[in-house]
Protein backbone atom coordinates (compact mmCIF):
# COMPACT_ATOMS: atom_id res chain seq x y z
CA UNK A 1 0.00 0.00 0.00
CA UNK A 2 3.26 2.40 1.06
CA UNK A 3 4.72 1.97 -2.80
CA UNK A 4 1.03 2.69 -4.09
CA UNK A 5 0.78 5.57 -2.44
CA UNK A 6 4.10 7.19 -3.32
CA UNK A 7 3.00 6.15 -6.95
CA UNK A 8 0.04 7.97 -6.75
CA UNK A 9 1.36 10.98 -5.08
CA UNK A 10 4.25 11.26 -8.03
CA UNK A 11 1.32 11.03 -10.18
CA UNK A 12 -1.06 13.42 -8.46
CA UNK A 13 1.93 16.19 -8.31
CA UNK A 14 3.31 15.64 -11.91
CA UNK A 15 -0.75 15.43 -12.62
CA UNK A 16 -1.55 18.66 -11.84
CA UNK A 17 1.63 20.50 -12.25
CA UNK A 18 1.50 19.52 -16.24
CA UNK A 19 -2.23 20.69 -15.86
CA UNK A 20 -1.78 23.93 -14.73
CA UNK A 21 1.01 24.48 -17.28
CA UNK A 22 -0.87 23.20 -19.74
CA UNK A 23 -3.70 25.35 -19.41
CA UNK A 24 -1.45 28.61 -18.62
CA UNK A 25 -0.26 28.06 -21.95
CA UNK A 26 -3.84 27.95 -23.33
CA UNK A 27 -4.11 31.27 -21.30
CA UNK A 28 -1.37 32.81 -22.93
CA UNK A 29 -2.06 31.50 -26.76
CA UNK A 30 -5.82 32.87 -26.37
CA UNK A 31 -4.91 36.02 -25.14
CA UNK A 32 -2.52 36.62 -27.80
CA UNK A 33 -4.61 35.03 -30.09
CA UNK A 34 -7.94 36.83 -29.13
CA UNK A 35 -5.89 40.33 -28.94
CA UNK A 36 -4.14 39.45 -32.37
CA UNK A 37 -7.82 38.83 -33.94
CA UNK A 38 -9.23 41.93 -32.63
CA UNK A 39 -6.43 43.70 -33.32
CA UNK A 40 -6.75 43.06 -37.13
CA UNK A 41 -10.38 43.04 -37.39
CA UNK A 42 -10.37 46.26 -35.97
CA UNK A 43 -7.47 47.35 -39.15
CA UNK A 44 -9.85 45.61 -41.43
CA UNK A 45 -12.76 47.65 -40.04
CA UNK A 46 -10.94 51.19 -40.79
CA UNK A 47 -9.77 50.19 -44.24
CA UNK A 48 -13.19 49.42 -45.11
CA UNK A 49 -14.62 52.81 -43.62
CA UNK A 50 -11.68 54.41 -45.55
CA UNK A 51 -13.06 52.60 -48.98
CA UNK A 52 -16.01 53.37 -48.18
CA UNK A 53 -15.82 57.20 -47.60
CA UNK B 1 -37.65 -15.70 -4.55
CA UNK B 2 -35.57 -12.45 -5.45
CA UNK B 3 -32.71 -12.32 -3.14
CA UNK B 4 -32.41 -9.69 -0.59
CA UNK B 5 -29.25 -7.99 -2.61
CA UNK B 6 -31.30 -7.65 -5.59
CA UNK B 7 -34.70 -6.44 -3.81
CA UNK B 8 -31.95 -3.99 -2.02
CA UNK B 9 -30.99 -3.06 -5.38
CA UNK B 10 -34.68 -2.63 -7.25
CA UNK B 11 -35.09 0.10 -4.08
CA UNK B 12 -31.50 1.88 -5.01
CA UNK B 13 -32.95 2.14 -8.22
CA UNK B 14 -35.88 3.21 -7.31
CA UNK B 15 -34.62 5.89 -5.68
CA UNK B 16 -32.16 6.60 -8.59
CA UNK B 17 -35.53 7.63 -10.41
CA UNK B 18 -37.24 8.88 -7.60
CA UNK B 19 -34.48 11.70 -7.29
CA UNK B 20 -34.34 12.12 -11.42
CA UNK B 21 -38.35 12.60 -11.32
CA UNK B 22 -39.17 14.51 -8.16
CA UNK B 23 -35.68 16.95 -7.22
CA UNK B 24 -34.89 16.50 -11.23
CA UNK B 25 -31.74 15.51 -10.15
CA UNK B 26 -29.43 14.90 -13.26
CA UNK B 27 -32.54 13.16 -14.91
CA UNK B 28 -31.17 12.48 -18.44
CA UNK B 29 -28.66 10.01 -16.62
CA UNK B 30 -30.00 8.92 -13.01
CA UNK B 31 -33.34 7.87 -15.34
CA UNK B 32 -32.32 5.33 -16.99
CA UNK B 33 -29.62 4.19 -14.68
CA UNK B 34 -32.22 3.43 -11.86
CA UNK B 35 -34.45 2.18 -14.45
CA UNK B 36 -31.77 -0.39 -15.66
CA UNK B 37 -31.30 -1.06 -12.43
CA UNK B 38 -33.82 -2.54 -11.75
CA UNK B 39 -34.25 -4.72 -15.04
CA UNK B 40 -31.12 -5.98 -13.93
CA UNK B 41 -31.53 -6.77 -10.90
CA UNK B 42 -34.89 -9.29 -11.42
CA UNK B 43 -33.34 -13.08 -11.44
CA UNK B 44 -32.35 -14.22 -14.75
CA UNK B 45 -33.31 -11.23 -16.44
CA UNK B 46 -32.79 -11.39 -20.22
CA UNK B 47 -31.30 -8.19 -20.02
CA UNK B 48 -28.21 -10.26 -18.95
CA UNK B 49 -26.11 -12.37 -20.24
CA UNK B 50 -27.15 -15.78 -19.35
CA UNK B 51 -26.27 -19.32 -19.97
CA UNK B 52 -29.05 -22.19 -20.99
CA UNK B 53 -28.46 -25.12 -21.20
CA UNK B 54 -24.73 -24.61 -21.72
CA UNK B 55 -25.48 -22.00 -24.26
CA UNK B 56 -24.34 -18.41 -23.85
CA UNK B 57 -27.35 -16.01 -24.18
CA UNK B 58 -26.41 -12.18 -24.84
CA UNK B 59 -28.43 -9.98 -22.68
CA UNK B 60 -29.02 -6.25 -24.57
CA UNK B 61 -27.77 -4.60 -21.29
CA UNK B 62 -24.12 -6.45 -21.79
CA UNK B 63 -24.37 -5.95 -25.79
CA UNK B 64 -24.79 -2.05 -25.25
CA UNK B 65 -21.89 -1.81 -22.23
CA UNK B 66 -19.46 -3.67 -24.59
CA UNK B 67 -19.90 -2.09 -27.69
CA UNK B 68 -20.31 1.62 -25.42
CA UNK B 69 -18.91 1.58 -22.68
CA UNK B 70 -15.88 -1.36 -22.84
CA UNK B 71 -14.92 0.38 -26.17
CA UNK B 72 -15.00 4.06 -25.20
CA UNK B 73 -17.16 4.89 -27.92
CA UNK B 74 -20.78 6.30 -25.64
CA UNK B 75 -18.51 8.87 -23.60
CA UNK B 76 -16.82 9.98 -27.07
CA UNK B 77 -20.14 10.69 -28.88
CA UNK B 78 -21.57 12.29 -25.63
CA UNK B 79 -18.48 14.74 -26.16
CA UNK B 80 -19.18 15.50 -29.99
CA UNK B 81 -22.93 16.54 -28.39
CA UNK B 82 -21.67 18.79 -25.72
CA UNK B 83 -19.38 20.66 -27.82
CA UNK B 84 -21.95 21.44 -30.06
CA UNK B 85 -23.39 23.35 -27.15
CA UNK B 86 -20.88 24.87 -25.82
CA UNK B 87 -19.88 28.87 -26.14
CA UNK B 88 -16.53 29.86 -25.52
CA UNK B 89 -17.88 33.25 -25.88
CA UNK B 90 -17.07 34.32 -22.31
CA UNK B 91 -13.55 32.49 -22.42
CA UNK B 92 -12.45 34.64 -24.89
CA UNK B 93 -13.33 37.73 -23.04
CA UNK B 94 -11.87 36.65 -19.56
CA UNK B 95 -8.73 34.02 -21.11
CA UNK B 96 -7.37 33.95 -17.30
CA UNK B 97 -10.34 31.99 -16.25
CA UNK B 98 -8.47 29.21 -17.82
CA UNK B 99 -6.08 28.75 -14.77
CA UNK B 100 -9.25 27.68 -12.51
CA UNK B 101 -10.24 25.41 -15.43
CA UNK B 102 -6.67 23.65 -13.96
CA UNK B 103 -6.81 24.46 -10.48
CA UNK B 104 -10.39 23.35 -9.94
CA UNK B 105 -9.37 19.69 -10.94
CA UNK B 106 -7.30 19.44 -7.64
CA UNK B 107 -9.68 16.88 -6.28
CA UNK B 108 -9.49 14.25 -8.97
CA UNK B 109 -5.21 14.14 -7.63
CA UNK B 110 -6.19 14.56 -3.95
CA UNK B 111 -8.59 12.26 -4.00
CA UNK B 112 -6.62 9.68 -6.14
CA UNK B 113 -3.83 9.70 -3.16
CA UNK B 114 -6.74 9.12 -0.77
CA UNK B 115 -8.50 6.40 -2.27
CA UNK B 116 -4.73 4.68 -2.26
CA UNK B 117 -4.35 5.28 1.81
CA UNK B 118 -7.65 3.12 1.86
CA UNK B 119 -6.69 0.46 -0.43
CA UNK B 120 -7.83 1.06 -3.48
CA UNK B 121 -4.97 0.11 -5.92
CA UNK B 122 -3.75 2.92 -8.36
CA UNK B 123 -5.92 2.19 -11.22
CA UNK B 124 -8.78 2.27 -9.00
CA UNK B 125 -7.91 5.09 -6.93
CA UNK B 126 -7.33 7.52 -10.42
CA UNK B 127 -11.08 5.83 -11.66
CA UNK B 128 -12.37 7.08 -8.10
CA UNK B 129 -10.37 10.54 -8.16
CA UNK B 130 -11.56 11.33 -11.46
CA UNK B 131 -15.23 11.68 -9.93
CA UNK B 132 -13.31 15.23 -9.33
CA UNK B 133 -13.66 16.10 -12.74
CA UNK B 134 -17.43 16.86 -12.23
CA UNK B 135 -17.70 15.61 -15.87
CA UNK B 136 -20.10 12.75 -15.79
CA UNK B 137 -18.78 11.20 -19.37
CA UNK B 138 -15.14 11.87 -18.55
CA UNK B 139 -15.08 9.71 -15.58
CA UNK B 140 -17.14 6.71 -17.54
CA UNK B 141 -13.88 7.15 -19.87
CA UNK B 142 -11.72 6.47 -17.36
CA UNK B 143 -12.83 4.29 -15.08
CA UNK B 144 -13.91 2.23 -18.34
CA UNK B 145 -10.46 2.07 -19.22
CA UNK B 146 -8.92 1.21 -15.65
CA UNK B 147 -11.65 0.05 -13.18
CA UNK B 148 -14.66 -1.63 -14.95
CA UNK B 149 -15.22 -2.99 -11.96
CA UNK B 150 -16.34 -0.01 -10.47
CA UNK B 151 -18.13 1.70 -12.87
CA UNK B 152 -21.54 1.35 -11.49
CA UNK B 153 -20.61 3.20 -8.17
CA UNK B 154 -18.64 5.65 -10.16
CA UNK B 155 -20.89 6.60 -12.58
CA UNK B 156 -23.44 7.05 -9.55
CA UNK B 157 -21.07 9.26 -7.76
CA UNK B 158 -19.92 11.73 -10.78
CA UNK B 159 -23.80 12.33 -12.19
CA UNK B 160 -24.86 12.44 -7.87
CA UNK B 161 -22.63 14.95 -7.11
CA UNK B 162 -23.04 16.77 -10.28
CA UNK B 163 -26.83 17.63 -9.50
CA UNK B 164 -25.33 18.21 -6.03
CA UNK B 165 -22.76 21.03 -6.70
CA UNK B 166 -25.58 23.55 -5.77
CA UNK B 167 -25.46 22.08 -2.14
CA UNK B 168 -21.91 21.15 -1.67
CA UNK B 169 -19.95 24.15 -3.22
CA UNK B 170 -21.45 27.20 -0.88
CA UNK B 171 -20.26 25.96 2.22
CA UNK B 172 -16.55 25.14 1.37
CA UNK B 173 -16.65 28.85 -0.64
CA UNK B 174 -17.72 30.82 2.44
CA UNK B 175 -15.28 29.23 5.02
CA UNK B 176 -12.54 29.91 2.32
CA UNK B 177 -13.49 33.38 1.57
CA UNK B 178 -14.20 36.48 3.43
CA UNK B 179 -16.90 38.49 2.96
CA UNK B 180 -15.34 41.50 1.46
CA UNK B 181 -13.41 39.09 -1.14
CA UNK B 182 -16.84 37.80 -2.31
CA UNK B 183 -17.82 41.47 -3.02
CA UNK B 184 -14.80 42.13 -5.41
CA UNK B 185 -16.35 43.02 -8.53
CA UNK B 186 -14.54 41.66 -12.05
CA UNK B 187 -14.37 44.71 -14.81
CA UNK B 188 -17.33 43.52 -17.75
CA UNK B 189 -15.79 43.35 -21.49
CA UNK B 190 -17.88 43.71 -23.97
CA UNK B 191 -15.88 43.23 -26.81
CA UNK B 192 -17.22 40.23 -29.69
CA UNK B 193 -14.59 38.09 -31.13
CA UNK B 194 -15.33 37.44 -34.43
CA UNK B 195 -16.36 34.23 -36.32
CA UNK B 196 -12.98 33.38 -37.32
CA UNK B 197 -11.61 33.20 -33.93
CA UNK B 198 -14.61 31.30 -33.09
CA UNK B 199 -13.95 28.50 -35.76
CA UNK B 200 -9.58 28.65 -35.49
CA UNK B 201 -10.05 28.29 -31.13
CA UNK B 202 -11.86 24.68 -31.74
CA UNK B 203 -8.71 23.52 -34.27
CA UNK B 204 -6.23 25.13 -32.27
CA UNK B 205 -7.04 23.41 -29.14
CA UNK B 206 -7.40 19.98 -30.89
CA UNK B 207 -4.00 20.38 -31.94
CA UNK B 208 -2.38 22.35 -29.22
CA UNK B 209 -3.98 19.79 -26.35
CA UNK B 210 -3.11 16.51 -28.28
CA UNK B 211 0.32 17.43 -28.91
CA UNK B 212 0.28 18.13 -24.83
CA UNK B 213 -1.60 14.98 -24.07
CA UNK B 214 -1.65 12.88 -27.08
CA UNK B 215 -3.68 10.38 -24.77
CA UNK B 216 -6.16 13.00 -24.41
CA UNK B 217 -7.02 13.98 -28.49
CA UNK B 218 -10.04 12.13 -28.64
CA UNK B 219 -11.55 13.68 -25.58
CA UNK B 220 -10.38 16.93 -26.78
CA UNK B 221 -10.63 15.74 -30.63
CA UNK B 222 -14.38 14.96 -30.09
CA UNK B 223 -15.37 18.35 -27.80
CA UNK B 224 -13.96 20.41 -30.14
CA UNK B 225 -15.28 18.86 -33.18
CA UNK B 226 -19.08 19.32 -31.99
CA UNK B 227 -17.75 22.76 -31.09
CA UNK B 228 -16.54 23.54 -34.71
CA UNK B 229 -20.21 22.07 -36.23
CA UNK B 230 -21.36 24.53 -34.35
CA UNK B 231 -19.15 27.62 -35.31
CA UNK B 232 -18.19 26.36 -38.72
CA UNK B 233 -22.26 27.76 -39.37
CA UNK B 234 -22.51 26.00 -42.61
CA UNK B 235 -23.12 22.36 -40.99
CA UNK B 236 -26.47 23.42 -39.02
CA UNK B 237 -27.88 20.45 -39.14
CA UNK B 238 -25.03 18.57 -38.22
CA UNK B 239 -24.51 20.48 -34.84
CA UNK B 240 -28.55 20.49 -34.46
CA UNK B 241 -28.40 16.85 -34.84
CA UNK B 242 -25.50 16.99 -32.35
CA UNK B 243 -27.20 18.72 -29.80
CA UNK B 244 -30.19 17.18 -30.32
CA UNK B 245 -30.51 13.60 -31.60
CA UNK B 246 -27.09 12.29 -31.20
CA UNK B 247 -27.28 14.11 -27.08
CA UNK B 248 -30.54 12.32 -26.74
CA UNK B 249 -29.65 9.00 -28.07
CA UNK B 250 -26.27 8.11 -26.53
CA UNK B 251 -27.67 9.60 -23.20
CA UNK B 252 -30.22 6.91 -23.09
CA UNK B 253 -27.72 3.90 -24.59
CA UNK B 254 -25.20 5.91 -21.54
CA UNK B 255 -27.67 5.49 -18.53
CA UNK B 256 -28.96 2.15 -20.16
CA UNK B 257 -25.19 0.62 -20.10
CA UNK B 258 -24.11 1.85 -16.79
CA UNK B 259 -27.31 1.10 -14.71
CA UNK B 260 -25.91 -2.78 -16.53
CA UNK B 261 -22.89 -2.85 -13.76
CA UNK B 262 -25.45 -1.79 -10.51
CA UNK B 263 -26.06 -5.45 -9.88
CA UNK B 264 -26.63 -6.68 -6.11
CA UNK B 265 -22.74 -8.55 -6.60
CA UNK B 266 -21.15 -5.46 -7.70
CA UNK B 267 -22.95 -2.63 -5.97
CA UNK B 268 -23.56 -3.71 -2.34
CA UNK B 269 -19.68 -3.71 -1.22
CA UNK B 270 -18.02 -1.53 1.36
CA UNK B 271 -15.84 -0.29 -1.53
CA UNK B 272 -19.09 1.26 -2.75
CA UNK B 273 -19.75 3.53 0.20
CA UNK B 274 -15.85 4.40 0.45
CA UNK B 275 -16.61 5.43 -3.58
CA UNK B 276 -20.00 7.66 -2.40
CA UNK B 277 -17.94 9.16 0.32
CA UNK B 278 -14.80 9.57 -2.07
CA UNK B 279 -16.86 11.21 -4.66
CA UNK B 280 -18.14 13.99 -2.54
CA UNK B 281 -14.34 14.46 -0.84
CA UNK B 282 -13.37 15.47 -4.15
CA UNK B 283 -15.74 17.67 -4.82
CA UNK B 284 -14.94 19.32 -1.82
CA UNK B 285 -11.14 19.75 -2.90
CA UNK B 286 -12.05 20.57 -6.35
CA UNK B 287 -13.81 23.43 -4.84
CA UNK B 288 -11.09 24.65 -2.48
CA UNK B 289 -8.18 23.93 -5.01
CA UNK B 290 -9.83 26.74 -7.05
CA UNK B 291 -10.76 29.11 -4.14
CA UNK B 292 -7.36 28.97 -2.38
CA UNK B 293 -5.86 28.88 -6.23
CA UNK B 294 -7.38 32.62 -7.05
CA UNK B 295 -6.52 33.80 -3.72
CA UNK B 296 -3.13 33.14 -3.84
CA UNK B 297 -2.86 34.41 -7.63
CA UNK B 298 -4.27 37.68 -5.99
CA UNK B 299 -0.99 38.00 -3.78
CA UNK B 300 0.43 39.32 -7.59
CA UNK B 301 -2.75 40.81 -9.09
CA UNK B 302 -3.04 44.59 -9.29
CA UNK B 303 -6.69 44.07 -10.45
CA UNK B 304 -8.15 41.45 -7.85
CA UNK B 305 -10.01 38.20 -9.05
CA UNK B 306 -13.01 37.30 -7.00
CA UNK B 307 -11.84 34.28 -5.51
CA UNK B 308 -14.91 32.23 -5.49
CA UNK B 309 -14.33 32.25 -9.09
CA UNK B 310 -12.18 29.87 -8.44
CA UNK B 311 -14.69 27.29 -7.44
CA UNK B 312 -16.44 27.35 -11.47
CA UNK B 313 -13.36 25.77 -12.19
CA UNK B 314 -14.96 22.83 -12.40
CA UNK B 315 -16.78 21.13 -15.31
CA UNK B 316 -20.08 21.19 -13.88
CA UNK B 317 -22.17 23.60 -15.96
CA UNK B 318 -23.79 25.53 -16.02
CA UNK B 319 -24.75 24.51 -12.08
CA UNK B 320 -21.15 25.82 -10.52
CA UNK B 321 -21.07 29.08 -12.82
CA UNK B 322 -24.70 30.00 -11.13
CA UNK B 323 -23.84 28.96 -7.60
CA UNK B 324 -21.19 31.97 -7.79
CA UNK B 325 -23.17 34.17 -9.57
CA UNK B 326 -25.82 33.62 -6.73
CA UNK B 327 -23.38 33.85 -3.68
CA UNK B 328 -21.80 37.22 -5.49
CA UNK B 329 -25.43 38.50 -5.59
CA UNK B 330 -26.56 37.53 -2.23
CA UNK B 331 -23.17 39.30 -1.05
CA UNK B 332 -23.83 43.04 -3.02
CA UNK B 333 -26.53 42.71 -5.30
CA UNK B 334 -25.08 44.68 -7.37
CA UNK B 335 -21.99 42.28 -8.28
CA UNK B 336 -22.80 40.47 -11.40
CA UNK B 337 -20.34 37.70 -11.72
CA UNK B 338 -22.27 35.55 -14.06
CA UNK B 339 -20.21 35.91 -17.23
CA UNK B 340 -16.70 35.47 -15.80
CA UNK B 341 -17.86 32.66 -13.76
CA UNK B 342 -19.24 31.00 -17.26
CA UNK B 343 -15.88 31.61 -18.42
CA UNK B 344 -14.45 29.53 -15.88
CA UNK B 345 -16.70 26.74 -15.85
CA UNK B 346 -16.16 26.14 -19.75
CA UNK B 347 -12.43 26.47 -18.70
CA UNK B 348 -13.34 23.67 -16.04
CA UNK B 349 -15.16 21.38 -19.10
CA UNK B 350 -11.83 21.56 -21.16
CA UNK B 351 -9.44 21.15 -17.77
CA UNK B 352 -11.25 17.97 -16.99
CA UNK B 353 -11.10 16.40 -20.56
CA UNK B 354 -7.04 17.74 -20.05
CA UNK B 355 -6.97 16.36 -16.25
CA UNK B 356 -8.49 12.78 -17.84
CA UNK B 357 -5.59 12.18 -20.54
CA UNK B 358 -3.34 12.78 -18.24
CA UNK B 359 -4.27 10.88 -15.96
CA UNK B 360 -4.70 8.38 -18.34
CA UNK B 361 -0.62 8.84 -19.44
CA UNK B 362 0.58 9.14 -15.99
CA UNK B 363 -1.24 5.97 -14.84
CA UNK B 364 -0.19 3.98 -17.50
CA UNK B 365 3.51 5.18 -17.34
CA UNK B 366 3.89 5.16 -13.67
CA UNK B 367 1.22 2.86 -12.45
CA UNK B 368 2.56 -1.13 -13.80
CA UNK B 369 0.49 -3.48 -14.65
Amino acid sequence: MASGMVIAIKIAITGYALLIISLFAFYVLTEIFVKLMRRLDEKKLKREHIQNS
Amino acid sequence: MVPFGNLVMIFVGLGLMYLAIKKEYEPTLLLPIGFSTILVNIPGSSVLDQIVDGVLHRGVLNIFFDVGISTEIFPLLIFIAIGSMIDFGPLFEYPIMFLFGAAAQFGIFATMVVATLVGFDIKQAASIGIIGAADGPTAIYVAGRFAKELLGPISVAAYSYMSLVPIVQPPVIKALTTSEERKIKMALSHKKVSKTVRIIFPIAITIVASLLAPSAAALIGFLMFGNLLKESGVVNALAKSAQNELANLVTIFLGLSIGSTLTAEKFLRPQTFLILLMGLLAFIFDTAGGVLFAKFLNLFLRNKINPMLGAAGISAFPMSARVIYKIAREEDPTNYLLMPAVAANVAGQIGSLLAGGILVILVTSLGGK
